[in-house]
């Protein structure tokens, strides 16, 4: 099992927070409450991956981000960056983004059960 | 008009500096001021891009108008620096040179000699058709134009530059070739591990000189999230890891950026394909539609 980082934008962060009490996340996640995904740096992914952790960016859906453009700007560097990965030949399944809403904290919460075990 | 006849026609209406090309052979960046103007030339040696210079730190803003010497590639860079509000476009003078291709000069020093066995000035180089033509030492050098060209020239898709103010020469008529990502479709037909060992070896032999970065024309912050220690996101230390963080971030802080001018992979000490790297991240940016998308938002602050 591997150490998993997941980035939390605040309506993921709440949705994970009330179903803390159903289901528990692994030890190996170290959850990061960010305001929104699209402040997550590319740079802040890559560092993640290379020290040796696996990573998960969780933030609203697509069209439904408070801030507008978080959600699509964190799809497309978690898409650019998993392509660039494959191209130099690393694991491009260490990282992935998820939509999630406040009320879809149970998806993300098994999700990130699945994902530890790998 | 030539590019003399050009230069001083600029210097009359009041341009203070002109970045441009001086030598025959020995081609190098000159910033001619008025008295120079004889000195500026153009040949197919003329390969750095010089529109690095513009964004140096201040210099904008020191001279009141400067004229710069662009190929068709330089050219895109002009566009994109205008559009990330790098400079205001009164300032400069764009002084466009519709190009035929510039060459990778170790291809013809095997033949011609080295530059110690002549002097710059007895040395002449211009293209003829599809031929490069070389006098030198009172003999003439024919080469074909397939096997001396760079390989950004031979899938040069704008040789006419795309933004000017002067044009010295006339328009050419058809694009060299077509970009079709052949290099990077290449890799991408290995297999995981195959790419995997490729890369390896490119990355360790990185030495983090970050020549490349320097002389990009796009890589122009004034604060580099490699120079930030607080988070550090890029470690200093030259091994493995730390070099493939390097090259991912900066592919990534010229996505959508790249006017894939070929700088950084020239001036590599250690021959890493820089290109391919440029190319991939190009291709996929296109593939995903997020170049309206990227534009407002993501200037590489
Ligand atoms: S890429 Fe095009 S414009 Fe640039 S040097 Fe080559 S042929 Fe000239
Ligand atoms: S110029 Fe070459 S060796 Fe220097 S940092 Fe860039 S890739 Fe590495
Ligand atoms: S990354 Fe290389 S090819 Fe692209 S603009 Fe910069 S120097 Fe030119």
């Amino acid at each position: 099992m591997g150490k998993v980082i997941v980035f939390c934008c605040d309506a993921a962060y709440y949705g994970l927070n009330m179903v803390s009490k159903l289901i528990e996340l692994p030890e190996d996640v170290e959850v990061v409450r960010v305001p929104c995904l699209g402040r997550v740096e590319f740079e802040a992914v890559v560092r993640a991956l290379l020290d040796s952790a696996n990573v998960v960016l969780a933030g609203c859906h697509e069209n439904n981000c408070k801030n507008i453009d978080g959600s699509r700007l964190a799809k497309m560097r978690v898409e650019l960056l998993r392509r660039m990965l494959e191209f130099v030949g690393m694991d491009a399944d260490r990282v992935k983004h998820l939509e999630i809403s406040t009320y879809e904290g149970l998806k993300l919460a098994e999700f990130l059960n699945e994902f530890a075990a790998r | 008009m030539d590019l003399v006849e050009v230069a001083k026609k600029l210097f009359d209406e009041g341009v203070e500096v002109i970045i441009g090309y001086q030598g025959n052979f020995n081609v190098k960046p000159i910033f001619a001021k008025a008295n120079e103007v004889d000195k500026l030339t153009f040949n197919p040696l003329c390969i750095y891009n010089l529109t690095n210079y513009l964004t140096m730190e201040g210099f904008v803003d020191k001279v009141d108008k400067i004229g710069v010497v662009v190929k068709g590639c330089d050219s895109k860079t002009i566009l994109q620096l205008l559009d990330e509000n790098a400079f205001s476009r009164d300032k400069i003078v764009v002084i466009g040179i519709p190009c035929n291709g510039v060459i990778d000069v170790n291809k013809i020093v095997e033949e011609i000699g080295e530059f110690r066995e002549f002097k710059d000035n007895e040395f002449k180089i211009k293209w003829e058709g599809d031929e490069l033509v070389v006098e030198v030492n009172g003999k003439s050098y024919k080469f074909p134009k397939d096997k001396i060209l760079l390989e950004k020239c031979k899938v040069c898709e704008t040789p006419n530059p795309v933004v000017y103010d002067v044009l010295v020469g006339n328009l050419i008529q058809q694009p060299h070739r077509k970009e079709e990502f052949k290099a990077v479709k290449e890799i991408e037909s290995l297999s995981l591990e195959q790419r995997w060992e490729f890369w390896i070896k490119e990355f360790e032999k990185c030495i983090r000189c970050y020549a490349c970065r320097n002389v990009c024309p796009l890589c122009y912050c004034e604060s580099c999230v490699l120079e930030r220690l607080e988070p550090e996101f890029v470690r200093r230390a030259v091994r493995l890891d730390e070099n493939i963080a390097y090259h991912l971030i900066r592919a990534y802080h010229l996505a959508n950026r790249c006017v894939g001018c070929g700088e950084c992979e020239r001036v590599c000490p250690v021959n890493l394909p820089l290109s391919l790297l440029n190319k991939k991240v190009a291709k996929e940016v296109k593939d995903l539609g997020f170049s309206e998308f990227l534009k407002p938002i993501e200037v590489g602050r």
